[in-house]
């Protein structure tokens, strides 16, 4: 069995660790809402969580399509950059789905000598932290912007309501 | 000391909370999920106690010296007062159904914004600090001392509900979280714990009018401004008149819609509905710049607060000598009018019973508060086909809409929003019956907190119903959301721009006013918001 081939094989074992991992992130009554309630709308939280982590897995070993994990990637740290968590906590959920493979696949790893393939995958977990970092950034830096666009808005219209400037052609 | 290697430093990490009983957890008071602290000044126009400048994060809240008896008495004085209270504090058996109802455990994760959590935090301290059980037998009871940390948690928590009431209806007891909400509020405003957000709005209110404190001149300059631009894309300029003495009715309003986008245009479509039907059917419709709000801050800070307040309407009303009340698109106006207004401040014997002079549809509901809301009277207008639509006007919209909390928990407004969308857009599409109607979740931002400062919780809170929200657009292409509330219009918009940027935000009356035509209106080229009506798009 090829590489790519034993991990999928995983591929339910892993993402349940996987998302175990990253709802313990979360206080235990809190964790195991995120994890056991299955409704999209109730449960919107979880739901994305277990939703874009399946898609990133898939992909993963697909085309690692780019777009496509950027709006997987999104998903999840859309979510997590307004939770209060450190940046880093935020998007642990990259690490924690090299420990999960590792977990579930390790052994079989080893005992194949399939380092050269678990180097690469490593490659891709790393481009996947970049991007889970720049979405992160890109999140918490509209936050910043809407409340700077707010102020300034606000300011302007009161200056001008005010008489105190006046636009050109007026 | 010896660094450890890497690899040991990185299994040694643990993301993982500690398990801990939850009356141990220290409370962390975070950024992003607090309000400011009530400056002193407001607090002092309204005669509220203890001003001061304090702030939340600092170890000293500058309490007064009984601050402990104050809270315990105010506590027993509600018990006495409110039946409800003390059936609130008694019955709830922890069944946990309301527990993952709370938007904001939803969006947060954090299990004091449970609402069974939520309730515990002053329910452990009546048990506590009040009952014999609770006295006897302490934690075991579930009875916990009331110390300055429980204190500060209570504060912490209780500026983190948005008074919705969606716990409410999965309760089989039906304990509804916001009136223990309003109560612990209201416990800590005796001790002037209260955030700059409520304080401000409230006395600006029971001083100018308003919550924002805009003064009469203002007002009318703004209303005169949205005329200019209705002058300007339908060639026909409304007249309001402001104050008038002897007009048949007054129409209140939230400040908000005369002030903030998106709601500026939802008050543009007022005033050209109110302009088609002063041309048509003579129909004498008056704004006042005294009674200009129609929110209802007092509601967040105390009983006694919220009468005076709303108080200010009636008066205004019996001053200018009108039939009844005309109320605009708002949320929690229409829960202290229709659940507290009357026994307030009621009945207004000087109103009459609501009958529209149109089609002489008799409004019993407001039989006694002598007010209805905008949406009833004008689907009772269209009911009996007494506006011209032209529908069409809104085809660039794929409209869903959001029921805010008040107007559909607290008055089961739920038919007629809908009616009046239908008949002025030809796309509307229902969010999941799950997110809509009763079981509708809050914007995030209700019961004053939608300040600067604590938007994050606001994310998190507004995280199920962009979700839903993220389904309709997936599925039907809805590029906008409908609402009823000035809160949610404020609200929704920045919330939207986060989650989900494409969809925009409208009042329905701005779509009326779209849709509405005007007797003489110029062939129109743009929509209240300036931007190019459907197939007008190439004559730019």
């Amino acid at each position: 069995m090829n590489f790519n081939s034993m991990i999928k094989k995983n591929k339910s074992r892993i993402i349940n660790i996987w998302l175990k991992k990253f709802t313990d992130t979360y206080s235990e009554q809190s964790g195991k809402f995120f994890r056991d309630n299955q409704g999209q709308f109730s449960n919107p939280v979880g739901y994305t969580f277990r939703v874009n982590m399946e898609k990133i897995f898939d992909e993963l070993f697909l085309e690692n399509d780019q777009e496509k994990m950027s709006e997987y990637v999104d998903g999840i740290t859309r979510i997590r950059a307004v939770q209060g968590f450190p940046p880093s906590v935020s998007v642990s959920f990259v690490p924690m789905l090299r420990e999960s493979i590792w977990e579930v696949c390790g052994r079989e790893i080893a005992r194949e000598g399939m380092h050269q393939e678990w180097l690469e995958l490593n490659v891709k977990f790393e481009e996947l932290m970049q991007l889970a970092f720049d979405t992160y950034m890109s999140c918490r830096e509209l936050l910043w912007k809407q409340r700077a666009d707010f102020l300034h808005t606000r300011t302007h219209k009161l200056l001008e309501r005010a008489g105190f400037i006046t636009r050109a052609g007026k | 000391m010896a660094i450890s290697k890497p690899d040991v430093l990185y299994r040694n990490i643990s993301h993982k909370p500690p398990e801990t009983n939850w009356m141990d957890v220290p409370l962390e008071i975070k950024p992003g999920r607090y309000c400011y602290a009530a400056d002193p000044e407001p607090l002092e126009y309204v005669g509220m106690p203890n001003p001061r400048k304090w702030n939340p994060l600092d170890d000293d809240w500058k309490l007064p010296e009984n601050w402990k008896e104050t809270v315990i008495s105010g506590m027993k004085e509600r018990l006495e007062k409110f039946r409800s209270f003390k059936v609130f504090m008694d019955i709830c058996v922890r069944c946990g159904a309301c527990a993952d109802k709370c938007h904001y455990f939803i969006g947060s994760g954090d299990p004091k914004n449970m609402p069974v959590l939520r309730a515990e935090l002053l329910r452990s301290v009546y048990r506590g600090e009040i009952t014999k059980a609770g006295q006897i037998l302490g934690r075991f009871a579930g009875g916990r001392e009331l110390t300055e940390n429980v204190l500060k948690e209570i504060w912490y928590y209780y500026y983190q509900c948005s008074e919705c009431r969606r716990c409410s209806v999965f309760c089989p007891y039906g304990i509804d979280q916001a009136e223990i909400t309003i109560i612990g509020r209201e416990l800590l405003n005796l001790l002037g714990l209260n955030i700059d957000w409520i304080a401000k709005p409230a006395a600006n209110c029971y001083r100018t009018g308003n919550h924002l404190g805009i003064q009469p001149h203002a007002f009318k300059d703004m209303i005169d401004f949205f005329c200019d631009d209705i002058e300007e894309i339908t060639g026909i300029r409304p007249e309001p008149t402001f104050n008038k003495k002897g007009a048949d009715y007054l129409f209140i309003t939230p400040s908000g819609d005369v002030f903030a986008d998106p709601g500026t245009y939802t008050c543009m479509g007022y005033l050209i509905l109110f302009h088609y039907l002063k041309e048509e059917y003579g129909m004498d419709i008056t704004w006042s710049t005294y009674a200009s709000e129609g929110g209802n801050f007092g509601f967040f800070t105390s009983h006694e607060l919220m009468k005076r307040l709303n108080a200010k309407m009636y008066m205004e009303a019996k001053r200018l000598g009108v039939k009844w009340i005309l109320g605009g698109e708002c949320g929690h106006m229409w829960r202290v009018l229709h659940q507290y207004m009357d026994s307030m401040n009621g009945p207004p014997d000087f109103l009459e019973v609501p009958v529209s002079p149109i089609t002489g549809t008799r409004f019993q509901h407001a039989a006694s508060t002598k007010m209805i809301h905008i949406v009833e009277f004008v689907a009772d207008l269209m009911k009996h086909n007494k506006l011209r639509l032209d529908k069409s006007r809104n085809d660039n919209l794929r409209v869903t809409f959001h029921d805010s909390c008040n107007p559909s928990r607290g008055l089961g407004f739920l038919e007629e929003p809908r009616y009046v969308i239908n008949k002025v857009c030809n796309n509307f599409f229902e969010m999941p019956l799950e997110t809509i109607r009763e079981q509708t979740f809050c914007c995030g931002g209700g019961s004053g907190l939608n300040a600067g400062e604590n938007e994050e919780i606001r994310m998190m809170g507004g995280l199920p119903r962009a979700n839903a929200v993220k389904s309709v657009r997936d599925r039907h292409g809805v590029n906008m959301l409908a609402n009823i509330c000035a809160i949610d219009r404020a609200t929704l918009s920045a919330m939207m721009a986060y989650w989900q940027p494409d969809v925009g935000v409208t009042g329905v009356h701005e779509m009326v006013g779209n849709a509405l035509i005007l007797p003489g209106e110029q062939e129109r080229e743009t929509d209240l918001r300036g931007e190019p009506l459907p197939g007008k798009e190439e004559d730019e």
